[in-house]
């Protein structure tokens, strides 16, 4: 008889943090194939960057700290960060973004905080953030999709364009981003551009990038993400509270600047399937640690962020927004905390008759 | 609307928040009739195995007891007592390893079955015809019956409610994973179960009664309801952990949510489990009190998971023995999700002990960091935030925990269970849980501190204020007598300045050392005057008084006085301003209201200063020891020294030869005692006849008469004065104060004299009488012997001498007059 006593309870839910993580990793696989359909290798090799980067950060920072580097590598958690913002990242930004924005992630936002489950703030969108701020040229030069490039991007190419800013013939991104001699933009970015010069929503929409909902490739890759979300609402990694707060509130906003008529407002379509809006849903938001914690609060959380990303992406000075809204709501969750407790039992009981 | 009652009857099911669904591991296990177990080589009945406080034990080692026969007993139904499992021998009633989590010894009887077990010690079971609620509380009290659920409350306190009582709540849920003793219960003996529960019914007529069995069980709703009547409703709940919490049961059944702190009753709602209901039936029905229980065997070691009736008491061990179990498993007492790992598998099963699992040591999973993930607080049946709880546990904050509803978790566990970082959420609730209450306590004791010392401050407060007021008085007491007998404070206060400044002269004339001063002559000679008055005095009056009176005023020209407070013939004034002058002479007092006379060491002081001095002389006087024995006032200028060199040869006299003749002094004193009694005796009030008395005695040669005389007169007119001071507090007493001051005066002197007689061999007596009286009084030395210039330090010494005599007198009037 051993003396290692254990408190009840002895049996536990097998569901641990690390599944929980590969979890996410596994519905991030849609998405992800589909991005990486219409941009190339640059996806994979974002993701692969931003991992090394985050994995190697989060060893050093553990040692740094006299813990072990192990047990905080086999959460899963530093490399849900790192996948999640190489996803973020646009497919052929310099591989230098996704270094520093993994490193950062890790090294500043999550382990200067205490580690995991002390952020304040979302890693991935936090570096995100940084890079969109310190590189905005760099942070939004996403190419077309692959169909609508003149000449479809070489395996080499795409490597070489990350690593040294040029493919082989000496093209730069925003050479090969452009079509017929004006850059395409993605479809937010496009609406924005668009109806600064004063163009219709209509008129805009008919743009080359615009498929037949919110813009080619962009609606399928949304879909994609929305498809691996219902997976882990499936799997019950996730609680449907946030994501479906946020696109509802996202629905109703836009409907809402339709209906008033604003002349700026994109249709709901464009904000719900283009941008990172099925991403953010279902696996930025979602980031329990950084979240309110109550399901009335995730509520409020989500539609806080619903409510800043279409102020945004309306008029705001970014086509997108996800990021910022994430960061911004993160500020607001001490707060939801405190006034969403849920009721004690036993506590403001009120009775029907008797 | 239909009414609440109604909503319950017609099986509406509330919901309540929370609850998890494990695996309930319970398919394969055997819940076929019981096998009861075998008896152990030892059974261990521990006193407490319940909520409340254990019952008095009424066996003895060595005694033999039969199955059934009670073990403990209380009148109180919060100790319901235990009872011998067996029939067997009691060896021992001491400390043994306890079911519970720690482990802790418990004071328990042990019993050593007997190998012929056939009698029985049961109670008469009740009739039918003679059941009151009052007896079958009674009884259930007797059997000792507690509940069989896990808490263990007395059943007896609970079923004499004094509430009304809406709904029974029989509690058959059996939530807990693996735990099926209740299912087994209830499929094979539903009938009696049913007859315990029309029992409780009885006893306690509610208006609904509910048998809650949870929808996993079949077997057990459909032998329930094969049984039931109409009166009892067996209803099927849904299966969710912790359904078979009270809380939650409550809120399922009736939709009613219990305020904190509040209990069922309050509502009108009473539950109790299907196992102390078969036991109730068992006790009313066959008079056998709880001496066994149903108890699940189960786990992953377990190759036949099954129930036993197992007697109380048995050892963990001996039932882990029936499947081949060693001693090296870790067994669980009750169920996965509340149970507690047994520290120790001697521990004995108990009425609240419904299972025991044997399963795989989980190994320890790491505890990871918590990622907030919110699965705990959907989870918590109670509605708390566990992860927030968990923070707070962790930084060791009391305050938010409590704010945080800490204490009302009720460690179901389905939080921890949750738990992906594999928490030991609980476990970290329970350890807060007792800091928080281990703050209460000494919360509660600091204010019991702070009661007590406030109490204490006001007491103390009081005390003073009221010293303070008896000061107070005393000292008004006091100044309304020294104004009664015309003393005017202001004249006292200057009188005290001008002493003041007399004194320091004095001081420096001290420090000039034996320099010849003229006011010192002065002083000498305005001594004698006054000592002649004195003697003049003496003549119409108490010599004693008009003794005090001459020393005061010598005392007082002594010092350069020249107003006469001292012609005032009331001489206790005249002894308080002598007193009042000592103070002043022996020290330099700060403040100038002395309303309070000194009872201070001052005057001794002084007289220590002339001892000193005296000694200093003698020392020097030693050098030509012929010329000192044969006059020593002529070669010493100072009476002090001449006396301190006088007592001291007699000493030395004393010493040589012990006189024979200080036998016959002391002879003559006692009779001289004797007769000064008698004669104050029957003489009264009149003061004139003791002043003749004493008189009189003053001429005898022998002044220990004297002085005796005096001092039982000075005693007798002491007690006058004290009833003459009650009489007329106006007045205090002109002469009644009067003889008291003189006899203490005299008193002393005597004393002296006695001392000194007795020492002295009758040759040098006559001259050692003058150099002693010399050094007693003012008056005297100030006469013949003497040369006229003499030091004002030794005049000092001599007036400080007398002073604290007077002081002596004054005082002990004053502590008189204060009693």
């Amino acid at each position: 008889m051993t003396n290692n006593l254990l408190s009840s309870p002895f049996i536990r839910k097998p569901l641990r943090t690390q599944t929980l993580m590969f979890w996410v990793m596994v519905c991030l696989l849609p998405g992800f194939i589909a991005q990486s359909y219409y941009f190339g290798i640059g996806t994979l090799v974002q993701v692969l960057l931003a991992s090394s980067a985050a994995l190697a950060t989060e060893t050093a920072t553990q040692l740094l700290r006299g813990r072990s580097p192990a047990a905080a590598l086999a959460d899963n958690s530093a490399l849900v960060t790192a996948v999640l913002l190489g996803l973020a990242l646009p497919a052929y930004a310099p591989w230098w973004a996704a270094v520093i924005g993994g490193v950062f992630a890790i090294a500043v936002v999550k382990q200067l905080y205490g580690g995991l489950g002390n952020n304040l703030f979302n890693p991935a969108m936090a570096a995100y953030v940084l890079l969109l701020v310190s590189f905005p040229v760099t942070m939004t030069s996403w190419i077309p999709p692959q169909s609508l490039l003149a000449e479809s991007l070489s395996l080499s190419d795409g490597l070489r364009l990350i690593f040294t800013g040029f493919t082989r013939d000496g093209f730069s991104l925003v050479q090969i981003a452009s079509v017929d001699g004006h850059t395409l933009a993605t479809p937010l970015d496009a609406v924005k551009t668009g109806l600064s010069q004063g163009l219709m929503t209509e008129e805009i929409l008919q743009g080359a990038q615009f498929g037949a909902i919110a813009g080619h490739g962009w609606q399928v890759i949304n879909l994609a993400y929305l498809l691996g979300g219902c997976a882990l609402l499936y799997l019950k990694v996730i609680r449907w509270h946030l994501p479906v707060a946020f696109l509802v509130s996202l629905i109703v906003l836009a409907i809402w600047g339709q209906l008033f008529g604003l002349t700026n407002a994109a249709p709901v379509s464009l904000h719900l399937l283009s941008g990172a809006t099925m991403l953010g849903a279902f696996f930025i938001i979602t980031d329990p640690v950084s979240a309110a914690t109550s399901p009335r609060g995730r509520m409020i959380f989500a539609a806080l962020i619903a409510l800043f990303v279409y102020v945004i992406r309306t008029w705001g000075g970014y086509p997108d927004a996800v990021a910022f809204s994430v960061l911004l709501a993160n500020m607001c969750v001490p707060m939801i905390d405190h006034f969403t407790k849920t009721r004690v039992y036993g506590y403001n009981v009120e009775h029907d008759d008797d | 609307m239909r009414s609440w009652l109604d909503k319950i009857k017609q099986g509406q099911l509330w919901r309540y928040q929370g609850g998890v669904h494990p695996a309930t591991k319970k398919d394969n296990i055997d819940c076929g009739k019981p096998e009861t177990l075998t008896l152990a080589k030892q059974l261990v009945v521990p006193l407490q195995q319940h909520i409340g406080s254990p019952a008095k034990v009424c066996v003895e080692v060595g005694s033999t007891v039969k199955t059934g026969q009670a073990l403990t007993e209380s009148r109180f139904y919060q100790s319901p007592p235990v009872h011998a499992p067996c029939c067997g021998t009691v060896v021992a009633i001491e400390a043994r390893p306890s079911a519970h989590p720690s482990g802790i010894s418990e004071l328990a009887v042990v019993i050593e079955p007997s190998s012929i077990q056939n009698e029985h010690a049961f109670m008469a079971p009740l009739l039918e015809a003679e059941l009151t609620p009052e007896l079958i509380c009674e009884r259930v009290h007797q059997a000792g019956i507690s509940g069989m659920g896990g808490a263990g409350f007395p059943a007896a306190l609970k079923i004499s409610p004094n509430k009304p009582l809406n709904v029974l709540i029989i509690n058959g849920a059996e939530c807990e994973p693996y735990i099926s003793s209740d299912d087994c219960l209830m499929r094979n003996y539903a009938e009696p179960l049913l007859r315990g529960v029309s029992l409780l019914e009885k006893a306690l007529s509610p208006k609904l009664v509910i048998v809650a069995v949870e929808d996993d069980k079949p077997g057990a709703i459909k032998a329930l309801q094969a049984a039931a009547g109409d009166n009892i409703v067996v209803r099927a709940i849904p299966t969710k952990y912790p359904s078979g919490g009270e809380k939650q049961l409550v809120q399922v059944l009736t939709g009613r949510e219990l305020k904190a702190g509040q209990l069922p009753i309050d509502q009108g709602i009473l539950v109790h489990n299907v196992g102390t209901a078969y036991a109730v039936q068992r006790a009313v029905d066959h008079g056998e009190p709880l001496i066994s229980r149903i108890v699940t065997l189960a786990g992953d070691h377990v190759g036949e998971p099954r129930n036993y009736w197992v007697a109380i008491g048995t050892p963990v061990s001996h039932l882990l023995e029936q499947q081949k179990l060693g001693t090296h498993h870790q067994a669980i007492m009750g169920g996965s999700m509340m149970g507690f790992m047994l520290p120790n598998l001697a521990s004995p099963i108990v009425k609240t002990a419904n299972c025991i699992l044997v399963n795989n040591t989980p190994a320890q999973a790491q505890e990871q960091a918590c990622i907030r993930c919110g699965e705990c607080a959907q989870a918590c049946p109670m509605g708390l935030l566990p992860q927030q709880l968990y923070w707070y546990a962790k930084g060791d904050d009391l305050e938010k925990s409590r704010s945080y509803k800490l204490m009302d978790c009720i460690e179901c566990g389905a939080c921890a269970y949750v738990c992906p970082s594999a928490i030991p959420l609980v476990q970290y609730y329970r350890q807060t849980k007792a800091k928080v209450r281990a703050e209460d306590l000494l919360a509660q004791e600091a204010e019991r501190a702070k009661q007590r010392f406030d109490a204490r401050k006001l007491r103390l407060e009081k005390e003073q204020a009221e010293r303070k007021a008896r000061q107070k008085q005393a000292a008004e007491r006091r100044l309304q007598q020294a104004q009664g007998a015309g003393n005017d404070p202001v004249k006292a206060a200057l009188q005290r300045m001008q002493n003041k400044q007399v004194e320091i002269k004095a001081i420096e004339n001290e420090q000039g050392e034996l320099v010849p001063d003229n006011s010192a002559a002065i002083a000498a000679r305005k001594a004698r005057k006054a000592q002649a008055r004195a003697a003049k005095d003496a003549k119409t009056t108490n010599p004693a008084v008009a003794a005090a009176l001459a020393r005061a005023k010598a005392k007082r020209e002594v010092d350069g006085e020249q107003s006469a407070p001292a012609k005032s013939a009331n001489p206790a004034v005249a002894a308080a301003i002598a007193r009042a002058k000592a103070k002043r002479n022996s020290e330099q007092p700060a403040e100038a209201e002395g309303s309070k006379p000194a009872t201070s060491a001052n005057p001794a002081v002084a007289a220590a200063i002339a001892r000193a001095k005296a000694k200093k002389a003698q020392r020097t006087d030693a050098s030509q020891p012929d010329s000192t024995a044969a006059k020593p006032s002529s070669t010493s200028s100072n009476p002090a020294v001449a006396a301190a060199i006088a007592r001291a040869k007699a000493k030395k006299q004393a010493a040589e030869q012990p006189s024979a003749n200080a036998k016959d002094a002391a002879v003559a004193a006692a009779v001289a005692r004797a007769k000064a009694k008698k004669a104050s005796q029957s003489e009264q009030p009149e003061l004139e006849r003791p002043e003749n008395d004493a008189s009189k005695t003053a001429s005898s040669a022998n002044p220990a008469v004297a002085a005796a005389i005096a001092r039982a007169k000075a005693k007798k007119a002491q007690a006058e004065q004290q009833t003459q001071g009650e009489n007329a507090d106006a007045k205090p007493a002109k002469s009644s104060a009067n003889p008291a001051v003189a006899a203490a005066i005299a008193r002393a002197k005597a004393k002296k004299l006695a001392q000194e007689q007795q020492q002295q061999t009758q040759n040098e007596h006559s001259e050692d009488a003058r150099s002693v009286s010399s050094s007693d009084s003012p008056v005297e030395p100030a006469d013949a012997t003497s040369p006229p210039k003499r030091s004002a330090a030794v005049a000092k010494a001599i007036a400080a001498a007398k002073a604290k005599q007077a002081a002596k007198a004054a005082s002990s009037m004053e502590s008189d007059n204060d009693e």
